[in-house]
C-alpha cells in the first residue's frame, strides 16, 4: 500500500469538515484497503467484514467533527474506530476461534513442504487465518505495524498503550505467528 | 523502518514480518466501489453532521443576533443573568461561538462558557436570586463542562479537561462550589467529573414554586445581601483565573 501523506490527509479532513463529500471519498480511497484487511483478520466472513468496514467509515464521518489534528494522527484515530467496530461485531456475533484442525483443512496445504516452500505459498488467506489466532491486542499491533505501516509511536497512540508495550506485543505476536505457521506445516 | 528489527522470529529462513508485509490483500474492486457509493450517499444526506451543515443552521441565528447587536442588545446581554430579559441572547451567542470554533478550539470555548456560569452563580448568590435562577446557571455549568470533555478525542486529553474544570471550581467561593458540585453529581459522565457530595449537603427542596426546572436540588445557601461574598462585579482571583492555560499537544497516550 502507498505511504500516507499526513498533510494531504489533514487537507482532506478540513475539506470534509466543510461538507466536501468528495474529500471524504478520497479519505475512504486511501484507507479502505487497510480497514478491510484489518477487518478480515478479526471477522471470518468476508461479507461481514465488508459490513464492518462500511460501518467504520460511517462512524468516522459521524465523529470527524470532533477529530483533533493535534491529538493523534488520523490513521491512528481511524484505527481506534476500526478496532472498536470489530470488537462490537465480535460481541454481537459471539464468534468462537476456529480450531486448529479445521484451519489446516481450509489451508489445503501441500503435504510435501520445506520451509521456504511453505513461506512462498502463504497468501493473504493463510496470513489472515494465522493473525486471527492472535489475541485482539496482538492482532491490532500487527495490523497497525504491518498492514497500516504505522510506526511504533502512532501505533501506541492508536492502541492507547506505551511504546514499550507495543514493542512487547509485537514481539509476542510475531513469535505466536511463527509458531502457528510451523504448526500448520507440521500437519502436512 | 529500522524499528521493525524486532521481527527476528522467523519461519524457516523467511522473516514473519516480511511475510506479513508481502501478503497484501486488497478489497475486491466491486466491493470497494459499491461501499464507496453507500458511504458517500450517507455523507451527502447528513450535512448537519459537518460544520458546513451546522453553519447553514447558524446563519439564520447569526442574522438575528447581528440585528439584536445593532440595537445594543448583544452588548447588554453579556452581563445578563438567568431570569434576565436578554439572557437567552447571551446563551445563543455562546452557542454560536461553539459552532464556529475550529475543532481544536471547541473545548476551550466550552471551558470559557463554564467559567461564565461560575461568575453568574457568584453574582446570583450576591443578589439573593431565586433557586430557579441558580439552578439554570448550575445546569449550564454542567452542560458546558460535559461539552468540554466530550469534544476531546482521547481519554488523556479528556482527563486533562476534567482536571482543568475542577481546578476552576476549586478556585470559586465555597457557596458557589457547593452549588456546582451538586450540579456535577447529577450528570452522567466519567466518574472523575462527579465528585461525591459532601455529607453536609442537605437534600430537601429549596422551594416548591422555584424548583420545577428539573435540575439538581440546591442546598439551602445562606444569602446575605448586606454582606456580599465579594465586591459586585469582581471575581476572586481576577480575570486571569478564568482564562484557560495554554494547551500543549499531547505527545503520548498513557
Amino acid at each position: 500500500m502507498t505511504a500516507i501523506d499526513e498533510r494531504h490527509i489533514d487537507r482532506l479532513v478540513r475539506r470534509s469538515l466543510r461538507g466536501d463529500a468528495e474529500a471524504f471519498g478520497r479519505i475512504y480511497d486511501i484507507y479502505v484497503d487497510r480497514v478491510y484487511r484489518y477487518a478480515r483478520t478479526r471477522v471470518n466472513d468476508p461479507h461481514e467484514a465488508e459490513d464492518v468496514t462500511e460501518t467504520v467509515f460511517l462512524k468516522a464521518f459521524e465523529a470527524i467533527g470532533s477529530y483533533d489534528r493535534r491529538g493523534i494522527p488520523f490513521g491512528a484515530w481511524l484505527f481506534r474506530i476500526a478496532r472498536n467496530a470489530t470488537i462490537d461485531h465480535a460481541r454481537r456475533s459471539a464468534r468462537v476461534p476456529e480450531p486448529m484442525d479445521d484451519l489446516v483443512e481450509q489451508m489445503g496445504l501441500d503435504p510435501v513442504t520445506v520451509e521456504e516452500q511453505v513461506a512462498a505459498r502463504l497468501d493473504g488467506k493463510a496470513v489472515r487465518a494465522a493473525v486471527r489466532r492472535l489475541t485482539d491486542e496482538q492482532a491490532s499491533v500487527i495490523a497497525c505495524r504491518f498492514f497500516w505501516d504505522m510506526d511504533i509511536r502512532d501505533t501506541a497512540r492508536a492502541l492507547e498503550r506505551t511504546e514499550g508495550a507495543v514493542k512487547a506485543l509485537q514481539h509476542r505476536a510475531l513469535r505466536s505467528l511463527a509458531r502457528v505457521l510451523e504448526e500448520m506445516s507440521e500437519h502436512e | 523502518m529500522s524499528d521493525r528489527s524486532e521481527d527476528r522470529p522467523t519461519h524457516g529462513r523467511v522473516s514473519v514480518g516480511d511475510i506479513l508485509h508481502s501478503s497484501d490483500e486488497l478489497t475486491p474492486p466491486d466491493v470497494k466501489a459499491s461501499m464507496r457509493a453507500r458511504v458517500l450517499a450517507s455523507v451527502v444526506s447528513e450535512p448537519s453532521r459537518t460544520r458546513a451543515g451546522r453553519t447553514h443552521v447558524v446563519a439564520a441565528t447569526l442574522v438575528t443576533v447581528v440585528l439584536l447587536c445593532t440595537a445594543g442588545v448583544g452588548v447588554a446581554s453579556s452581563r445578563s443573568l438567568p431570569g434576565g430579559t436578554f439572557y437567552p441572547v447571551k446563551r445563543a451567542l455562546e452557542q454560536v461561538r461553539v459552532i464556529i470554533a475550529p475543532a481544536e478550539g471547541q473545548a476551550d470555548v466550552y471551558v470559557d462558557i463554564a467559567d461564565e456560569r461560575i461568575r453568574e452563580i457568584e453574582r446570583l448568590l450576591n443578589m439573593g436570586a431565586s433557586a430557579r435562577a441558580l439552578n439554570q446557571a448550575a445546569d449550564g455549568f454542567a452542560d458546558a463542562a460535559k461539552g468540554a470533555v466530550d469534544v476531546e478525542v482521547d481519554e488523556a486529553a479528556a482527563q486533562r479537561r476534567v482536571e482543568e474544570i475542577l481546578q476552576h471550581v476549586d478556585e470559586a467561593p465555597p457557596a458557589v462550589k457547593e452549588i456546582i458540585e451538586s450540579a456535577l453529581s447529577g450528570i452522567q459522565t466519567a466518574p472523575s467529573i462527579a465528585p461525591p457530595l459532601s455529607p453536609e449537603s442537605p437534600s430537601g427542596e429549596t422551594g416548591g414554586a422555584d424548583s420545577d426546572a428539573g435540575g439538581p436540588v440546591l442546598p439551602d445557601v445562606p444569602v446575605s445581601p448586606a454582606a456580599p461574598l465579594f465586591e459586585e462585579g469582581r471575581v476572586p482571583g481576577g480575570v486571569d483565573s478564568m482564562s484557560s492555560p495554554p494547551l500543549g499537544t499531547p505527545e503520548e497516550t498513557p
